[in-house]
């Protein structure tokens, strides 16, 4: 398997950033086109409606179904930080799209097997990756585990992505970056306007104690009042 | 034959479909985990949680499988040739691979898709379970539930209303009472 041709492009003041790029791109698209099985979970993966759509309904689906107040309460925090860290990495892949304008790996280097549909907005960031990882790191706020598996299908859309030849590994590296730092910060300015995310919640059908942070805590481990 | 807007038709309507019945399925889903009556489409949580499963497999298998008989601009055939056919079985995972400037959907139709099949979802299972609380002895939400637990012994109408009224009379609910220390 030829690994660096001489279509690809030279190291120049980006150095080994971009062999490194070049290296696992050609080492991951090598496998596009040798079997059957991977090109069809390839393809089935790296689309843009079933993982998606699958974390989008999995934050629904947190928001519904805690068996208790305490645990409603809980698993409803993480799918609001998750639905709107969602919305904010979408919002900043776009921006970063339109000022990077990164070409994408079938257009810069020669011999891409290509297993996807030719995108012609930019390559970076992996959006995709970004938003579905957003929505995985808000709902580990609620739910660890659930969040843990939108995760893995964010990291798992990415790979699938570098596979058929339309991203680079750093388009998805910076992806799950942004994903997580969307859901934390999130986290923190939700914490620091309540009540209104308590009233949006509450406006929803919410919890009535779905707090974001320090009211929760408070809650938790109530302070004794000097009349006390 | 077919250009941008039939190609961009079929897609989201088929779309469309996936949505509903995935949404639908996922609250019937959470519904049996969280004893939400208000919004069950089955009369107990373990026939609620089946037709949840079958719900969000119906979903998938008709979006997926769909392409084997309806004709579209599927695989090889492509929306750039302008020809459309039925996939073959190995083209089943690309067939819905289309690029939004060839009439595929962007991520905003998505968006808006999802969101008015889950509302319809909901609505739809409102309504059912409204029908079916309504068959039982009146049962009203209690003062002291005012979120989610209300859809399990009452209708999402009566919860809304519920709620409504406690944001409205009550400032001093537990999701509105600023802690101890001023909520900082």
């Amino acid at each position: 398997m030829e690994i660096l041709p001489a279509s690809a492009p030279a190291p120049t003041e980006a150095g080994d950033s971009v062999v490194l790029d070049t290296f696992f791109l050609r080492l991951l698209n090598g496998l596009a086109g040798e079997f059957v099985s991977v090109d069809w979970v390839t393809r089935l993966v790296a689309a843009d409606h079933v993982i998606p759509l699958a974390s989008a309904l999995s934050l629904l689906w947190l928001w519904l179904a805690g068996k208790n107040e305490s645990e409603r309460s809980r698993w409803q925090r993480g799918a609001l930080v998750g639905l709107v860290a969602l919305v904010v990495a979408s919002g900043v892949a776009s921006i970063l799209a339109l000022v990077v304008d990164r070409a994408r790996p079938f257009v810069e280097l020669g011999g891409i097997e290509l297993l996807y549909y030719r995108p012609t907005d930019p390559s970076f960031p992996a959006h995709p990756v970004a938003v579905v990882v957003a929505a995985g790191a808000g709902a580990a706020m609620g739910n660890r585990r659930l969040g843990r598996w939108i995760i893995s299908g964010g990291i798992a859309v990415g790979v699938a992505r570098i596979v058929a030849g339309v991203h680079w590994p750093s388009d998805v590296i910076v992806g799950i970056a942004l994903g997580l730092i969307s859901a934390h910060t999130v986290k923190i300015v939700l914490s620091r306007t309540e009540p209104i995310p308590t009233l949006m919640t509450r406006l929803l059908l919410g919890s009535p104690s779905v707090h974001t942070g320090r009211c929760r805590m408070a809650e938790r481990y109530p302070q004794k009042r000097p009349n006390e | 034959m077919a250009g941008f807007e039939e190609t961009r038709d079929l897609l989201a309507s088929h779309y469309a479909v996936l949505a509903f019945l995935t949404a639908l399925g996922t609250i019937q889903l959470a519904a049996a985990r969280g004893a939400l009556s208000g919004v069950s489409l089955g009369p107990s949580p373990r026939s609620t949680r089946l037709t949840g499963i079958v719900l969000i497999l119906t979903g998938f298998a008709f979006y997926y499988l769909a392409p084997l008989w309806v004709s579209g601009p599927w695989g090889s055939t492509g929306p750039g040739s302008g020809a459309w056919g039925v996939a073959s079985l190995g083209e089943l995972t690309a067939a819905r691979n289309i690029n939004d400037v060839d009439g595929g959907l962007s991520g905003n139709t998505q968006a808006v898709i999802l969101c008015a099949a889950t509302l319809s979802a909901l609505a739809l299972s409102a309504v059912t379970g409204r029908v079916r609380l309504s068959r039982r002895p009146t049962s009203q939400p209690t003062e002291s539930s005012s979120g989610l637990e209300t859809l399990e012994t009452s209708t999402l109408v009566q919860a809304m209303r519920s709620v409504r009224h406690g944001i409205r009379s009550n400032g001093d609910s537990p999701g509105l009472r600023s802690s101890p220390n001023g909520g900082r």
